[in-house]
């Protein structure tokens, strides 16, 4: 694992305190982004083929 | 054309979310430069002695969405006078006249923003406030960065696309009579693709003219100027209401919204095939490094699938 440090305003954490407050993409803001992300690139690189 | 600038009179950072009113008179030159990157720079602009006078980008967009070097920023009818002109215009700075300025309630209604996001109305509010305009006064912006998009039917690219512009990009925009400029860094960068999902300081600064700046002055304003039905306000038939429109400071101190924004770092453990992943949307052009992609990542994720963004309006209702 390597560590990512990410900036976000404190506007933007408002925004995603609310997937935070839904409970289905994790119990941290840390967690939250991280499943946000894997669902992004999965929706964009998931269906190429290597 | 490159032309020889005078001396900087004036210079100013303006922070994120913050903007500037500052008097440019005819001959000098307002530059406009990303101090560390992609940052869309909304812009007002009014007659510095009669703020009746102000742009119209309605006007401006009788010759294309977007402008180019040489481009003439009119103000409106009926006194219709070219008010500055772009001298420079960077190659990847793309310039919008078709999106109307952000303000709260967008966020509120189209966003789910719970609050008061910033946002270009208040912004330019508490600008041109130091010259004793009311947010009444605020008018359409001509949007500097702004990479605006539309379809064939007319349709608004919903999000616009990514911003290009790049750090070090400087607009010169030479004024054609005295003016109040005001430019402004947009409110909405942190939650759209207009800035890239975060926001940047922009640096401004006015020079004085030169020989070659009064040159071109003169000769813009001999071909654009002159016409019997440019019409100033003794000719009206009835006089606009207030008689001292004239501008000049108040001692008014801006109160810009959420200033200064408040930054948090997150610190997240990703996997070798997550961080490959980042570098692929960096190589796609999704972000300047890792930080940026997986910021643009997740906030892109949460306006697609968390936001009502702009919905075709319609009467499906029960009278």
């Amino acid at each position: 694992m390597q560590k990512l440090k990410v900036r976000f305003t404190e506007q933007q954490l408002v925004l995603l305190n609310k997937l935070l407050a839904e409970g289905t993409f994790g119990k941290t803001l840390e967690e939250v982004c991280l499943n946000v992300y894997r669902e992004y690139t999965r929706v964009l690189f998931g269906m190429e083929r290597e | 054309m490159k032309l020889q600038y005078g001396k900087a009179g004036f210079e100013h950072v303006m922070q994120p979310v913050s903007g500037k009113a500052v008097p440019v008179k005819a001959g000098e030159t307002l530059h406009i430069t990303l101090l560390e990157g992609p940052q869309c720079v909304d812009f007002n602009c009014f007659n510095l002695h009669d703020y009746g006078e102000a742009m119209s980008v309605g006007h401006m967009r009788r010759t294309g969405f977007r402008c180019r070097p040489g481009s003439i920023v009119w103000s409106k009818p009926p006194c219709y006078r070219p008010m500055m002109v772009f001298l420079e215009l960077p190659p990847n700075c793309s310039t919008d006249l078709l999106a109307a300025r952000c303000h709260a309630t967008q966020f509120e209604k189209e966003r789910g923003y719970p609050g008061l996001h910033t946002n270009c109305q208040d912004t330019f509010s508490e600008a041109i406030g130091e010259y004793g305009l009311s947010p009444y006064e605020v008018h359409d912006s001509l949007n500097i960065w702004m990479n605006t998009g539309w379809d064939d039917a007319g349709n608004f690219i919903p999000n616009v696309r990514r911003n290009t512009g790049r750090k070090g990009d400087t607009v010169v925009l030479l004024a054609l009579m005295d003016v109040l400029a005001v430019p402004i860094v947009c409110g909405s960068g942190d939650v759209s693709n207009t800035s890239n999902y975060w926001t940047r300081p922009v640096g401004i600064a006015v020079r004085e003219a030169t020989d070659g700046t009064r040159a071109v002055t003169k000769k813009l304003l001999a071909r654009h100027t002159g016409f019997v039905n440019q019409r100033t306000p003794d000719q009206f038939h009835v006089p606009p209401r207030d008689p001292d429109r004239a501008l000049r400071p108040t001692g008014y101190k801006p109160q810009f919204v959420n200033f200064p924004l408040k930054i948090r770092e997150l610190e997240l453990e990703l996997s070798e095939e997550e961080m490959k992943g980042l570098d692929r949307l960096v190589k796609i052009g999704q972000g300047e490094d890792r930080e940026d992609a997986f910021r643009s990542a997740v906030m892109t994720w949460y306006t697609r699938n968390r936001t009502r963004q702009i919905l075709p309006e319609s009467l499906d209702i029960d009278a």
